[in-house]
């Protein structure tokens, strides 16, 4: 459903076999999840807003995944959990999902804790004027303080963020080295 | 199109001369706008008037007969389809399809390509039509209309932003104003008013011209409106800042557009973490159905 946006110039940043490999990118939209031990694999995630993408790779075993939340918390939703099995195909909707999710997969394929570094990218948010008290559309912050408390308990560190403004970003993520090729859109790009 | 240039503002003349060289309505477009704010217009006399225009018929039974509304049998005619889809859910698709050629237009300037300010307006009026039965608007396929009509402006002002974007993100940044703001400090015009231009010529209702000319800024519309068309106004804000939250069809310009919190909660619409978040939630379930309809709008 989501449109391409054209590959950046940005794409030079990544290594040469991650270039050439670019064009079988697994592209994940909102709420999914996905996790691969192929070196020469790579994920793709375009037009992130307020949403907020978890990038973790264990580099001793050549471990990704990705995952694509919206929202910290199930349990803040009410009536959220009255049907936990019809997740809408969105299994990773929700940040206090997401997080074991993707991991559980990670580590079910050898990855480690220890090994692994967290990225997270997204959450920009609109204008709220004034206000005060907190802005209650700043949902990317609220989803990467759900993200890094999750994270800890799994003894997992959230090593570079790239959370918040007023842009859409897009991400390619290659297994090879770890290398997050981050396009913020009409703006810079570089590797996270 | 008149010549963009990056110092000088935009003329009145200018914009109505850019205006005019946009695709013309069709005359029974015009009617049939008309026609469906007339209260006493029959099924039998708004068929009659739609099957004038060919492809407009064959597009409407296309759309009655997808799987968007699912029905367990097929309709042959105009006269069966108000029968059956009822005229208000007519009158919405006859916009949508009328917008549709218009918004499948790559605008360079706000970089939305591939067919991003379609997907970003059809995502809107669906989440404007299921939010106007949440917060009991009694019109929810005219919220929907309302929705999908609300950045008609961009496809004129496109042209001029390429050109001034840099200057008008900075200005929006540098004063912590919105875009739409920036465009008119910078080029003379905002978007929301090139759309108001083009609602009027095109003899849209006027709750339509408000909603498009206020959708930014709803606290600035005329006071005097009815507590339903305040509410309808609250809800295609609400559905353009979600439909931004969520990235569908998001341009350069990203989210750098004003959320009237005062307004919505004015209008009775709850703006804590809570209910945006239950909000969010909601409309991402809704992903399926604006798919859906997206397939049985597209051309060829």
């Amino acid at each position: 459903m989501m449109m391409a946006q054209p590959l950046a110039a940005g794409i030079q940043l990544l290594d040469e076999t991650s270039q050439k490999n670019i064009a079988k990118a697994v592209e994940l939209s909102v709420g999914q999840f996905d996790v691969s031990n192929k070196r020469t694999n790579l994920f793709k995630v375009n037009t992130i807003t307020s949403g907020l993408v978890l990038v973790l790779y264990d580099g001793v075993a050549g471990i990704g995944g990705v995952a694509y939340m919206m929202l910290p918390d199930s349990d803040y939703i009410e009536g959220e959990d009255a049907n936990p099995a019809d997740d809408h195909g969105k299994p990773a909707k929700f940040a206090n999902k997401a997080v074991s999710l993707v991991w559980e997969k990670m580590e079910n394929m050898g990855a480690k804790p220890a090994n692994t570094v967290a990225r997270l990218i997204g959450g920009s948010q609109l204008f709220t004027f004034g206000g005060g008290g907190g802005n209650p559309l700043n949902l990317g912050s609220r989803n990467a303080i759900a993200c890094r408390t999750l994270l800890s308990r799994l003894g997992i560190i959230v090593d570079k963020t790239e959370v918040g403004g007023n842009r859409p970003r897009n991400i390619i993520f290659s297994l090879l080295k770890g290398d997050c090729l981050v396009s913020i859109r009409g703006g810079r790009e570089f590797l996270l | 199109m008149s010549t963009p240039t990056p110092t000088a503002k935009l003329t009145l003349e200018q914009i109505s001369a850019d205006i005019d060289q946009m695709p013309s309505v069709p005359d029974v477009i015009m009617r049939l706008s008309r026609m469906l704010e007339d209260p006493n217009v029959t099924a039998e006399e708004l068929g009659n008037v739609i099957q004038l225009d060919t492809k407009l018929t064959a597009q409407l039974l296309k759309i009655s007969n997808s799987a968007y509304y699912g029905l367990n049998r097929k309709i042959m005619s105009m006269k069966e389809a108000v029968a059956i889809l009822g005229m208000k859910a007519l009158k919405s698709l006859i916009y949508a399809i009328l917008s549709s050629k218009m918004l499948m237009a790559d605008l360079q300037g706000y970089g939305q390509l591939d067919g991003a300010l379609w997907l970003n307006a059809l995502t809107g009026a669906t989440y404007a039509k299921h939010l106007a039965k949440y917060y009991s608007y009694p019109e929810p396929d005219t919220a929907f209309t309302a929705s999908i009509l609300r950045d008609l402006g961009k496809i004129v002002l496109n042209n001029h932003v390429q050109v001034g974007f840099e200057a008008i993100e900075a200005e929006a940044m540098e004063k912590r104003i919105g875009f739409q703001q920036a465009e008119e400090a910078i080029l003379g015009f905002s978007h929301m008013q090139l759309g108001e231009h083009i609602a009027i010529k095109w003899k849209f209702p006027e709750r339509l011209v408000n909603t498009i000319r206020y959708h930014h800024t709803p606290s600035d519309a005329p006071k005097d409106m009815s507590k339903n068309d305040k509410l309808l106004l609250a809800i295609v804000h609400l559905s353009d800042g979600l439909s931004m939250m969520m990235g569908a069809g998001v341009g350069s310009d990203g989210l750098m557009y004003p959320m009237d919190i005062t307004y919505l909660n004015e209008c009775g619409i709850e703006t804590d973490a809570r209910s945006v978040e239950a909000l969010i939630d909601f409309t991402m379930d809704l992903e399926s159905e604006i798919k859906i309809l997206a397939d049985s709008i597209k051309h060829k």
